[in-house]
């Protein structure tokens, strides 16, 4: 298959998964397409250089997880020159903006709760990968997945206990 | 241990691992089997579904929600629009990316390596001392923000406005893992906002695999300086070649300049894998102290460096045997390993080097070159 197949093939196959994730990361719609665009403009030069990936979705995620963060600290710098950068307030992230016909206030609690750790990992999880994949995303350990999870699945279950 | 141990109940990690099929095969069948005997334990696994389930919902509205705004781009035309883009810039060439060094420019590369180890970090280390009150301490992505203070809205995970020790260590991976490591004239600087990686003299392809594999990592910047200069616009393919004399070249025999060509590449491959186990000591020295996660993720690196160190030790000292040498003997083995290092390197290039007073004769040198690799071989043997 040549690179350019190969890259046609994952852009259908993983196009939706990656652009939910950019904006689950809180990116606007506008800016999760073009992050997801560039995530496979990468992708390509990649696989044109030879580079032997081999869990594709696991890869395409952490392209997306990595330049949404570069994105947010780069847009902080221009926007505000603060030290620790945030999701834009004019932007409301789109959970915010669905969260507020959200029925369940406890649920809506809960999620915005959540470290963005735990958050990356619950939403990596929802998209089916495994937790080694997600470590291989995120840069940590799979004990380090593990634990995050467990107390992310422990605040929302807690949550809807109430 | 887990919670199981202590309360005769399942533990959280117990049912959310075992929902998840991430236990190993007895393990989940000690869970099933206290599933099926459990009631309360059942009623968790049933909450810990129910609140995955309500979490995918609330995904779902969401994204239901936030259409892309615009139709999609047609990828082949954006890939061809990059293509464009590359002709243009004159990067891409189809070279190979792994030429054979010449001892001139692996010892350039080597003088380059050993420049970028330290001494440009010093100021960003020092830095951070400060910093070290804020929540979000450098290196500790992985640990800290568990029982942290719980994020005021949604963000993007592990932000942080400057690079810590955790992000150089994901780049220093990386450029192991595509063989950058290994006295090529890369360099890697953490700064005090970001980490530059600097290549030099590299191929355009060369660059292009390094663009790739770091592409979209935090704070990460590569430079190629001169990538444009005359070593490049000369050969095309790097390096220059070595200059040779043909009066000097006709002093030694084909079987002999091949000889010490091929320890000149052993020898070169060898000084890279001990220097990139180095680096790696001294880099990531601290403060502050990487977590030890970051510790075992250094000496996976490393072990991968001496088991292929051992590998090309071997090869070296059969042709060193072969060349008759072995009736030196070993002399004193008092100079510590680094300075061992250089000087090998020193003698190497000295002894293999055309010269016109033929260096490759000189008993002195030959028996120093024994004393270090003799000590370079116990080095090797301790790790």
């Amino acid at each position: 298959m040549t690179p350019q197949d190969d890259t046609v093939e994952s852009y259908i196959a993983f196009r939706d998964a990656v652009y939910r994730y950019v904006l689950i990361l809180g990116a606007s719609p506008d800016r999760a397409q073009d992050v997801t665009q560039e995530v496979f403009l990468q992708y390509y030069r990649s696989v044109r250089g030879d580079a032997r990936i081999e869990q594709r979705k696991a890869w395409l995620l952490r392209v997306a997880h990595n330049l949404t963060i570069n994105y947010f600290v780069a847009a902080d710098r221009i926007s505000t020159g603060a030290v620790v950068p945030d999701v834009p307030s004019s932007e409301p992230t789109p959970e915010a903006r669905v969260l507020q016909n959200e029925r369940s206030e406890a649920l809506h609690r809960a999620v915005l709760a959540l470290s963005p750790q735990q958050k990356a990992c619950l939403t990596l999880r929802v998209e089916g990968l495994r937790y080694s994949e997600i470590a291989a995303v995120l840069g940590i350990s799979r004990p380090s997945v593990g634990e995050f999870l467990r107390r992310a699945v422990r605040k929302l279950r807690e949550a809807l206990r109430e | 241990v887990n919670e199981a141990n202590r309360t005769g109940h399942l533990g959280d990690d117990d049912i959310v691992f075992f929902l998840d099929g991430e236990l190993p095969s007895h393990e989940a069948e000690r869970v099933r089997k206290h599933l099926s005997a459990c009631w309360a334990c059942r009623t968790a696994a049933a909450e810990t579904e129910a609140a995955v389930l309500e979490f995918v919902r609330l995904q779902e509205r969401v994204l239901a929600s936030e259409r892309p705004p615009r139709p999609w781009k047609d990828i082949n035309a954006e890939i061809a629009a990059l293509e464009a883009r590359e002709q243009t810039s004159g990067s891409g060439a189809g070279r190979s990316w792994f030429r054979r060094f010449s001892p001139a420019w692996g010892a350039c590369a080597l003088a380059i390596a050993a420049l970028s180890v330290v001494p440009e970090r010093r100021p960003a280390v020092l830095n951070e001392a400060p910093r070290s009150e804020s929540p979000l301490k450098p290196g500790d992505s992985a640990v800290q923000p568990l029982g942290g203070v719980p994020a005021p809205g949604i963000r993007a995970p592990e932000m942080r406005a400057q690079p810590g020790p955790m992000e150089e260590l994901r780049v220093v991976e990386i450029l192991h893992e595509i063989g950058a490591d290994l006295g090529e004239p890369v360099e890697v600087v953490r700064e005090r906002e970001r980490i530059a990686v600097r290549g030099h003299g590299l191929t355009g392809q060369r660059r292009e695999i390094i663009v790739a594999a770091l592409a979209g990592l935090p704070f990460v910047k590569t430079e190629f300086p001169g990538a444009q200069s005359a070593l490049n616009a000369a050969g095309g393919t790097g390096p220059p070649p070595v200059e040779t004399d043909p009066a000097h070249q006709d002093r030694r025999t084909t079987a002999e300049i091949d000889r010490s060509n091929e320890i000149v590449d052993l020898s070169d491959s060898l000084m890279a894998r001990v220097s990139a186990v180095r680096n790696l000591d001294v880099r990531f020295a601290g403060p502050p102290a990487l977590p030890p996660d970051g510790q075992l993720r250094i000496a996976t690196i490393q072990e991968n460096h001496l088991r292929e160190a051992r590998k090309t030790w071997a090869q070296l000292k059969s042709v060193l045997e072969r060349a008759n040498w072995t009736n030196l003997g070993p002399g004193p083995r008092e100079l510590a390993l680094p300075d061992a290092v250089v000087e090998f390197d020193r003698l190497v290039n000295f002894l293999f080097a055309p010269s016109e007073n033929g260096a490759a004769a000189d008993p002195a040198a030959i028996m120093r070159l024994r004393q270090l690799i003799g000590l370079l071989d116990e080095a090797l043997g301790q790790r």
